[in-house]
């Protein structure tokens, strides 16, 4: 089945992820216009140097988005996107009971107001425009908590919640939202915790994700066939949040 | 204030456009939400094309006086917090608000050609 997109322009928001990059070259194979989005300059000019060609042909901008500056989200409005895919996701992890105040409160900023406002922003452009699409990028652990992901955990459901509101309260306006959980990644902050054989013996298929599978069912829920699931959350995990294993 | 104001006339499009309803039915003194029945989505809707149309940042709470009843409600001078919150708003027009209240939704299609001319710097 050949994925198809009635609209142009996609805005991957913590786009220096491994995902985000896969996810950008699958985005752009099927034509679609890319907003690079990574939350420093540090992480900005690996992408610019992956994607010299592209950005050269106009097919890809970066930019530095930061979650907690306001400011800084204003490049969605000449940018325009038709789609949003949202990875950012501040850090923080710390037992509930020892985690420092200011670093919850600075955490929480970022990874929630500065988030809703991100969405915000986001849904007026596609409100001009009569279409839009946002799809969250979330995590298992927004149901399931690892001990000193309290903070992550909490911040991943109360994102959850505004993204599907959003398809809620848009959908007769053309614009929906879907909320991905994957479970295990074999990338980024789930290097951290896969510890081989111990994490797969959780999981009924055998395996962790890997992150080309993951940017290819993000690329489904942005695409025209999956417009109709809104302000719903899907699972993706082998399973491992629905068995229960010995 | 009257309907030959320009922006009025844009305003007056605008409002009519995203709630099919008759621009002749939307005057400075209409009601939006009391008459015109215009719901969350309609304001927001409104905003976005308020701002693109005339070029200036809206902030929706300020436009639509949504927060007004919570402000005013425990302040000693319901005039003077409606003008320290909603600066754009005339003198009369702040004067007549807490008369309106008891019958419903105050926001008039007037307040939101205040709020574009106040940041238009008319």
């Amino acid at each position: 089945m050949k994925l198809s997109f009635q609209k142009e322009r996609l805005a991957i928001i913590g786009g220096s992820c491994e995902i985000g990059q896969i996810l950008a070259r699958q985005a752009l194979q099927c034509g679609l216009k890319l907003l690079l989005a990574s939350s420093s300059r540090e992480s900005q000019e690996p992408l610019q140097r992956l994607f010299e060609s592209e950005i050269s042909q106009g097919a890809v901008e970066t930019a530095v988005i930061r979650l907690e500056d306001p400011e800084s989200h204003k490049v969605l409005d000449r940018f325009s996107p038709h789609y949003l895919v949202d990875l950012a996701q501040p850090d923080y992890e710390a037992l509930t009971a020892s985690a420092d105040e200011e670093q919850v409160h600075r955490f929480f900023s970022a990874s929630l107001s500065g988030r809703s406002a991100l969405l915000k922003r986001s849904l007026r452009c596609m409100i001009s425009q009569k279409f839009g699409r946002v799809v969250f990028v979330s995590s298992t652990a927004a149901d399931r908590i690892n001990p000193g992901q309290a903070f992550y955990s909490a911040s991943k459901s109360a994102a959850e919640k505004l993204y599907e509101a959003a398809g809620i309260e848009m959908g007769r306006k053309g614009i929906t939202s879907a909320v991905l959980r994957p479970g295990y990644i074999a990338s980024g902050r789930g290097n951290r915790f896969r510890t081989g054989q111990e994490v797969e013996q959780l999981i009924p298929t055998g395996r962790v994700l890997n992150p080309q599978e993951t940017a290819q069912t993000i690329l489904f829920l942005l695409s025209d066939s999956a417009l109709q699931i809104n302000a719903s959350v899907i699972t993706m995990d082998g399973g491992m949040s629905r068995a229960k294993m010995l | 204030m009257t309907a030959d104001n320009e922006h009025f006339k844009k305003l007056q499009l605008i409002i009519s456009e995203i709630m099919d309803i008759d621009p002749l039915d939307i005057q400075p003194e209409s009601f939006l939400v009391r008459e015109l029945e215009a719901e969350s989505i309609d304001l927001l809707e409104i905003a976005v094309d308020m701002a693109a149309e005339f070029g200036i940042e809206i902030e929706d709470e300020k436009v639509f006086l949504t927060r007004l009843r919570v402000e005013i409600e425990s302040a000693p001078s319901p005039q003077e917090k409606i003008r320290s919150v909603y600066p754009h708003l005339s003198f009369d027009r702040v004067e007549e608000i807490p008369r309106e209240l008891a019958d419903g939704p105050v926001l008039k299609c007037s307040d939101l050609l205040a709020y574009i001319e106040f940041h238009k710097g008319v």
